[in-house]
């Protein structure tokens, strides 16, 4: 056995290579790549407060609690479609699940229990007999894709102002749950509301 | 267009600092500090950004009739680029460069090349088309709100920056961190049992 391949096998048999040399060396590397990658996205910007508050915002969709107040009227949340998940660390670090119960899947409820959480959910949101569709994102909140309800006006100069009103209170209708989810996160019912959530995950 | 028609898309910031009395003026002349100007064809800018009006991308009077709109003051931001595709210019240079060799019996000197490829350039500057794209804004008073109705991240900072400075206020995007005071969000933590890796 030359002394290149004897040195070979010894690194083999320490576990630094592969059967093909340098294999090892180059998975840890994209691994380790790819870690720093998920957990500075999970850091940026407090992407993590973002991607709390959307899975906070599924729980609620589902729980048995009232829903979520919109000026003084009932808010009805349903997530549907597509759903992206993500984790700051581990094996699985993405996930996109579609489908249009798919957010409530035993699949994805087993992805929340091991840290992946929403990062980015289409949502239905109905106030009274007005229904908006819009896709949201953990990291900045915008608002995207975006189904308002039906207009009613005819004249252009109407339909804008309608629109534009429509725009600004799923604006508002977005800001008040998220300020409902803060509410709740800072407070001290927070430790109980996270036991809520683990038991809603592992109810299948 | 899309405050009048298409896809709505919006990336929605707040002010604190109370606007002045006189909103108009106020708008008015932030919109016209910083109107978009065209790109120069004989300089080497690449990008022009500014504010247009929102219903003539080629305006930029900003008339109190084109910006206000009931409680809102709805205008669009532009954005044009030229951008000469480097390789072309490579192109026509080599094949330059080849016909010169060919009829002056030696290679072109530095100086030489350098006057041609700025030829080239400034030629096919000339003739590429100037990309032009807009993206609308909406400023709400009562809730000193703004809409950025665009998805490009690079576009809504870029936004976000310009019209904060002519506004002269500081536009707080709406993620839920912001509802914290910046102590509390000091303290605050990711959930552990929310985070938790399992094998």
């Amino acid at each position: 056995m030359s002394p290149k391949g004897a040195s070979l096998e010894t690194r083999f048999s320490q576990g630094q290579v592969g059967a093909d040399g340098a294999a090892l060396e180059a998975t840890r590397e994209a691994t380790e790549v790819e870690q720093d990658k998920a957990r500075e996205a999970l850091l940026r910007g407090r992407t993590w407060l973002g991607r709390e508050c959307l899975t906070y915002w599924l729980w609620r969709s589902e729980s048995s609690q009232r829903a979520f107040e919109f000026e003084g009227e009932d808010v009805a949340l349903i997530f549907h479609g597509r759903l992206a998940l993500k984790a700051g660390a581990g094996a699985v670090t993405e996930m996109l699940v579609k489908g249009v119960t798919a957010p409530y899947s035993k699949l994805v409820k087993q992805a929340l229990g091991r840290g992946v959480l929403v990062h980015v959910a289409r949502l239905k949101i109905a106030l009274g007999e007005r229904v908006y569709e819009a896709t949201v994102d953990a990291e900045f909140f915008d608002v995207k894709a975006v189904k308002l309800p039906t207009l009613v006006s005819e004249d252009a100069d109407e339909k804008l102002l309608e629109r534009l009103a429509l725009t600004q209170q799923l604006a508002r209708i977005v800001e008040s749950m998220a300020r409902e989810f803060i509410h709740v996160r800072r407070s001290k019912k927070w430790p109980h509301v996270v036991g809520e959530i683990s038991h809603w995950l592992q109810l299948e | 267009m899309p405050l009048r028609r298409g896809s709505v898309n919006f990336a929605q910031f707040v002010f604190e600092s109370s606007p002045p009395k006189d909103l108009k003026r106020w708008v008015l002349t932030a919109l016209k500090k910083g109107a978009f100007e065209p790109i120069d064809l004989k300089s080497d800018e690449e990008r022009a950004a500014g504010f247009v009006e929102l219903e003539f991308s080629e305006r930029t009077d900003f008339s109190v009739g084109s910006v206000f709109y009931s409680e809102a003051a709805l205008f669009s931001f532009r954005v044009d680029t030229l951008k000469v595709a480097s390789a072309k210019i490579r192109r026509l240079l080599l094949e330059w460069k080849q016909t010169f060799e060919n009829s002056n019996g030696r290679a072109a000197g530095r100086a030489e090349t350098q006057t041609q490829k700025d030829q080239i350039k400034k030629m096919l500057r000339a003739q590429t088309p100037i990309n032009t794209k807009t993206f609308d804004v909406s400023l709400h008073f009562g809730e000193k709100r703004v809409l950025i109705w665009a998805t490009s991240r690079t576009i809504v900072e870029d936004l976000q920056v310009r019209l904060g400075q002519g506004l002269g206020v500081e536009l707080r995007p709406r993620v839920p961190a912001a509802f914290l005071k910046s102590a509390e969000l000091d303290a605050l933590l990711p959930t552990p049992e929310l985070f938790e890796v399992m094998p």
